[in-house]
């Protein structure tokens, strides 16, 4: 008996510190924020250890945390709309380039990931002011008489998300293109097919499998995302994640702030279970 | 312009960089032959196919197929098909879409693509597998289904780039009958790449033998194999004993000495050749023969000559044997159940010949 657990899960002894790193640092907080986020919230952050899912009732009736959550999700729906196909456009060439030209491309399509976000949205944040390279030039230009509104709005925290979601994406999409044999598109051209049918009936469908995985992975991003709505947009625009780190630490209402913690992560398992459902089950040819 | 011919190359150059894979190879396919491209591998023939049917340009040269210049069309404009080394079946469609993509590409009507793709299914004869996924299918199966999607838009040429070299021995030689059939049905050009000499030799009309980016014969498998040009085509098609050496005379008659030392008499296949030219000869093994008492005193050439190794191969014996005095080494076929054939043991010593007629003779490059 013993025995044979013995054989069936030692494969698993070599991943045993990982195991244990996640236990602890994972698992076990976020047991925790399950138990938290049932008991009664009290003032000045104190709570009474009963049971109660008064928490999630209030998430769930109070129509300003329904319009955060809607908010978030229509966040998550707008940078998925601008990610798949921009990324698309840039994994494509990655795809098609060759040599030295791919390399290049390769590091520019990295090399944001070297920067830290905040950093990063620092950044943004100087590009888009109103004193800024973009609205100085327009006005040098004479396209405006006056600086337009650039920062603290609804597309600038898609934007910041699109340059944050667009590499992990990319390099997704870009692995699921190398799988496609180039011989299906000579096959393709072979047997008459044009520019246009080739892409929309051979590349296109045996490239969603990258799309949906990397449009999925965008979207859980963006719903999900803190520091970009928080650095780039005003209260309007931010996210249930940011409502959670709020009630938490300033409001002090822990049991209130895990609830909407833990709302989010039933969300986006149902948007994952959702995926699965509609990835296409196409299969590579292999030899 | 004779109309008969469904396929001129003029004179095709490619070249990639500095590197050139293809030396101005001209070509003319009769139609409907079975024209065979053989080589070895980056002999240029998988180039030459790709330049037919338009997925390469040629850096220089004419394509023309049924009399009308294609050199500048693409290949979704050009009335050719190709069937794939691993097939290329798209992974997304089922055997029907996959015969039909040609078919939807030409905005053909539904009905007529049912019908048409009915017809492919019946030929290739597998009706029943319309519904299946190209992974569902075997080795041999998605094989019919690459040439029937390639035979779909009615091409005057099908190409075919070593489509059989991923099936095993025995699905292989099912399938060279099967396309040897199909072509006598369909009475289409086929252009076939291979490096498998065997394939070339039974299936072919016409084979042109390719060596480092030229045509260097073009002809039917026992011209070929009969009349070599070169020592190259002679070992490449068919096996051969290859000898190298000198030309020791000419007059009375041609004799060549090997390194070693062997004298025997040979047929000169190059014109120019004179005394002491660098050459080499070569001796198909079923030429050679065992010299019986009394017998075979009309072969030119007679050695004595020690067994080596005996191998069975079935309807004959292959014999490595080895001269005594020189320590040439060469091998012969004798056929089994005949006196030869039951006498010979390992380490035994015999008269071996061959007639100066199958000895041929080329000059060295």
């Amino acid at each position: 008996m013993l025995d044979n657990l013995w054989k069936r899960y030692k494969y698993l002894i070599p991943a045993l510190p990982i195991l244990v790193f996640f236990l602890i640092f994972f698992l076990y907080p976020l047991v925790e924020m399950v138990r938290i986020s049932f008991y009664r919230s009290l003032t000045y952050g104190q709570m009474e250890k009963i049971f109660t899912a008064e928490n999630y009732i209030r998430f769930m009736t109070d129509i300003f945390y329904l319009k955060v959550l809607w908010r978030s999700f229509l966040l998550g729906i707008a940078v998925t709309a601008v990610t798949v196909p921009l990324g698309f456009i840039l994994a494509y060439a990655l795809w098609q380039s060759k040599g030295a030209k791919r390399k290049i491309l390769y590091f520019c399509v990295l090399f944001p990931l070297f920067t830290n976000l905040v950093v990063r949205l620092y950044g943004w944040r100087i590009i888009l002011s109103p004193t800024g390279p973009i609205n100085v030039t327009l006005q040098y230009l004479g396209l405006i008489d006056a600086p337009v509104k650039l920062i603290f709005t609804f597309p600038a925290v898609v934007l910041g998300l699109f340059s944050e979601c667009a590499p992990y994406y990319i390099l997704i999409l870009f692995s699921v293109l190398t799988l496609i044999n180039e011989r299906y598109i000579d096959a393709a051209i072979d047997l008459g097919a044009n520019q246009v049918t080739t892409f929309l009936k051979i590349i296109w469908p045996l490239s969603l499998p990258g799309v949906v995985s990397g449009g999925v992975l965008t979207f859980i991003w963006s719903f999900g995302s803190y520091a970009t709505p928080m650095i780039l947009g005003k209260p309007v625009h931010w996210t249930a994640a940011i409502h959670a780190e709020r009630q938490i630490l300033s409001v002090r209402d822990w049991p209130f702030g895990t609830a909407i913690g833990i709302m989010l992560m039933i969300f986006i398992i149902l948007v994952l279970f959702f995926q699965s459902r509609i990835t296409p089950k196409t299969q590579t040819q292999r030899n | 312009m004779p109309s008969d011919l469904s396929l001129q190359l003029e004179k095709i150059i490619k070249k990639y960089g500095d590197v050139t894979a293809l030396e101005g190879v001209s070509l003319d396919v009769r139609d409907g032959d079975f024209f065979f491209l053989l080589g070895p591998s980056g002999c240029g023939k998988t180039t030459l196919l790709k330049i037919i049917g338009g997925l390469e340009n040629p850096t220089r040269g004419t394509v023309k197929i049924m009399g009308e210049d294609v050199t500048h069309l693409p290949a979704n404009k050009r009335n050719t098909s190709t069937v794939f080394q691993e097939w290329a079946l798209f992974p997304h469609m089922n055997v029907f879409d996959n015969i039909a993509f040609g078919l939807r590409t030409q905005k053909k009507g539904r009905a007529e693509i049912k019908k048409k793709v009915a017809e492919l299914l019946a030929l290739i004869q597998l009706e029943e597998y319309q519904n299946r996924m190209a992974f569902q299918l075997s080795g041999g199966q998605q094989q019919r289904v690459a040439i029937a999607r390639a035979l779909a838009t009615e091409p005057a040429i099908l190409l075919l780039d070593e489509p059989l070299s991923n099936l095993d021995l025995a699905l292989r030689q099912q399938m060279r009958i099967e396309l040897k059939k199909l072509h006598e049905q369909i009475k289409k050009t086929f252009i076939y790449v291979t490096h498998d000499q065997t394939e070339a030799l039974t299936m072919a009309d016409t084979v042109v033998v390719m060596d480092k980016g030229r045509a260097v014969q073009v002809g039917s498998p026992k011209d070929i194999y009969k009349n070599p040009a070169t020592d190259y085509v002679a070992t490449f098609i068919g096996e051969a004993n290859e000898f190298h050496g000198v030309i020791h005379a000419i007059t009375p008659e041609p004799v060549f000495k090997t390194d070693t030392g062997l004298d025997f008499k040979v047929t000169l296949r190059d014109r120019d050749t004179s005394t002491a030219d660098r050459a080499s000869a070569i001796i198909r093994p079923e030429h050679i023969k065992v010299i019986l008492d009394g017998a075979g005193k009309s072969m030119d050439n007679q050695f004595e000559a020690c067994i080596d190794d005996i191998v069975y191969f079935g309807p004959s014996l292959r014999i490595f044997a080895r001269l005594e005095k020189t320590e040439e080494t060469f091998f012969f076929d004798i056929t089994v159940d005949t006196q030869a054939a039951n006498d010979v043991r390992r380490g035994q010593l015999l008269k071996v010949g061959f007639s100066k007629l199958f000895t041929l003779c080329f000059k060295a490059d």
